[in-house]
Parts: C-alpha cells; structure tokens; sequence
C-alpha cells in the first residue's frame, strides 16, 4: 500500500466516522420578510405584545449531528409594539436605553442536539448591555428546492429556525418603574420564526 | 352651603348606583354584542405563508403557517374582519393578524374589564362618600334640632 493510498482510506474513515465537522452557514437578514419575532407579556390591562421583522447574524449548522453555533443581533430601533407611545418609552433611559445599547445579542456557548430536528443552544442573551445565559431549544425545517423555488426565494439551501423561551426584564438590569409595577410583569415570552439561507445578504432590505 | 352638600350628595348616590352597576352590564353587552375569540397573530407574507405550508404537516400547530401566534385565545372588540382569517386546515380556528409596525393594537376584552373595574372602584367611592353623608345628616339632624 502506498502513502497516499493510506491517506486516502484514512480519510474515508475519518468522513464515515463523522471525524470531521461538516458545518453549513446560514444567514439571516436577507429581508424582513424572513424574520418573524414577537415578544408578549401578560399585564393586568393587556396582553402586550411587540414583535419586530428585523435581525442579522449567522447560523453554523451540523444537521446530522445538531451541532453548530448561533449569533444574532436585533436592533431595539425596530421593535414595535402597536402604540408609538409605548415604543417611544421601550426605547427610553427608563427601559431598554436603546441609545447606549442599540441592540438585543444572542451569541451561542454550546450547542447539544436533542430529539428530533432540534438543538439545545446555550448562550448569552445580551439585553440593555447585561449578558445573562440562557438555554434555548431550537427546532429546524429544510425547506425543500421546489418550495424554495415556488416560494420565490433567493436561490440557495434554506432552513427555518423556530425557537420560543422566557426572559426576565430585572435579569437584565431594566427596572420596571414603580408606577407601572402591576401593569408590566418582568417575565417575557419571546417567539422567533427566522428563515436563513445559504447565500450571503447583499445589503439589507425593507 | 348645606343644600350644596345635600345636592352634591344626591348626584354622588345616583353617579355611583348608575356607575356600580352599569357600567359591567353595558361591558358584558359590548361583549356579547361586539367581541370576538381570535388568537392573536404577527402575519407573514404570502410567499413565506406558502414557505410555512411546505413544511407544515398534519399535527402541527396550524397557525404557524400563516404568521406567529401570540399568547392565548383572547376574545377582542370591534375586530376588523378584514384581518381575520380562518385556515382551510383547520376552520375551527380564527386568527387575528396584527402588524404591530402599521400600529395595530385591538381593544382587548380584559382591558375593558380594566376599566370597568376602575369605574366601579370610582363609582363604590361616590356611593360611600353619598352614603356618609346621608348618615352624617340623620345623626345630626335631631340634634341640630334641640339645639334650635
């Protein structure tokens, strides 16, 4: 046997084996339409709820092995709740301070595959510039060519990311003021629905 | 100044039996009338409604093809009919898109009864206030008339 007859074979196994991560990149922020997020919190005048279209970042992805790993990035600016009133004050010194930090972050520690076509992605959650680390999991959808095709998007493998968890404004640092206290709950329940294709974003549209 | 105090007392107690109790029976016939149970939800574009359905299969959450359902079923008032859309894949339920970018809050049930509740607190504050008063006026007034 040559040397690169060894090498060769060494490979092979090494690729059955699944030595070798075999990581794809998803993108998100293609288009607004792609992004789907919506954060509700149950007070004692109204279910809240705020929901945003806008979000950038990279999702590596091992789909056989539910490996990989997650950044993303949501601009406080866009998200809306349905009383311009009440987004202006979202944004203001008294809760997200969207001037000093502009934007929500999620950057993944560790990802662990769980059953079925799903992952557990623990990371930091960075909120009005306090990280705290959250455990998420994550479910996944290829999109098969003909609907990517029928569905007219951008050419390229597309997968959808659905994730939905809970965080709490004091974890944070975002105090909720006294006179609101009651009508606010800290606990919020946030929902994403991403799709992220294969091909690099050219440049954001609306 | 007395006959103020009585008059005053006397739109206190009517204000306040009216506010007590009419207020959460027109409430409950706003409802009745004008409310709808609908799940609440953040729309997407028909294009990735048709990307949803792809990857939708029989067991599976129907709402999730058309948008991102938000909370529990809640019953809304004045509900535009316009937004509503019930899915072919399962016609029991109604959905209720709300694209909270174009500003589209709708009046929530449970913040009427928000209110409702606030009257009735302002109206059982009246109805106490009339109440003592007209206490204060039956102790007095036999006194006040021995010392005349």
């Amino acid at each position: 046997m040559t040397h690169p007859t060894i090498f060769a074979a060494a490979l092979a196994v090494l690729a059955s084996s699944g030595g070798a991560p075999e990581e794809t990149t998803y993108y998100v922020g293609h288009h607004v339409k792609f992004v789907n997020i919506t954060f509700e919190s149950q007070a004692e005048i109204e279910t809240i709820v705020g929901t945003t279209n806008k979000a950038s970042g990279e999702i590596k992805a091992d789909l056989e092995k539910g490996t990989g790993s997650v950044s993303l990035s949501v601009p406080v600016a866009s998200m809306k709740t349905g009383i311009d009133m009440r987004d202006e004050h979202l944004r203001s010194k008294d809760w997200l301070e969207a001037a000093k930090f502009p934007d929500i972050m999620f950057i993944s520690k560790k990802v662990e595959k769980a059953e079925g076509p799903r992952a557990k992605v623990t990371g930091d959650f960075t909120m009005h510039g306090v990280s705290k680390e959250v455990a998420v999991v994550v479910e996944w959808k290829e999109l098969p060519d003909e609907a990517v095709k029928r569905a007219k998007f951008p050419d390229g493998k597309w997968l959808k990311f659905s994730a939905e968890f809970e965080i709490k404004l004091s974890d944070h640092g975002v105090k909720i003021p006294e006179f609101v206290v009651g009508k606010v709950k800290d606990a919020w329940t946030v929902k994403m629905a991403i799709f992220a294709g294969t091909a690099k974003p050219e440049t954001e549209k609306k | 100044m007395s006959r103020l105090r009585d008059r005053l007392a006397k739109a206190a107690l009517i204000l306040g039996v009216v506010g007590a109790l009419a207020s959460p029976v027109a409430a409950a016939l706003l409802s009745a009338a004008a409310g709808r149970t609908v799940i609440l939800l953040n729309p997407d574009p028909p294009e990735v409604v048709e990307a949803n359905r792809a990857l939708w299969s029989s067991g599976e959450p129907v709402a999730k093809i058309y948008g991102t359902p938000v909370g529990e079923p809640m019953r809304i008032l004045f509900a535009d009919s316009a937004r509503i859309i019930v899915p072919k894949e399962d016609p029991s339920l109604t959905l209720y898109t709300v694209d909270k970018a174009k500003g589209e809050n709708p009046l929530q049930e449970r913040t009427m009864w928000f209110t409702v509740r606030l009257a009735m607190y302002g109206s059982g504050a009246l109805l106490a206030a009339a109440l003592l008063h007209i206490l204060w006026r039956r102790l007095r007034g036999p006194r006040s008339a021995v010392s005349e």
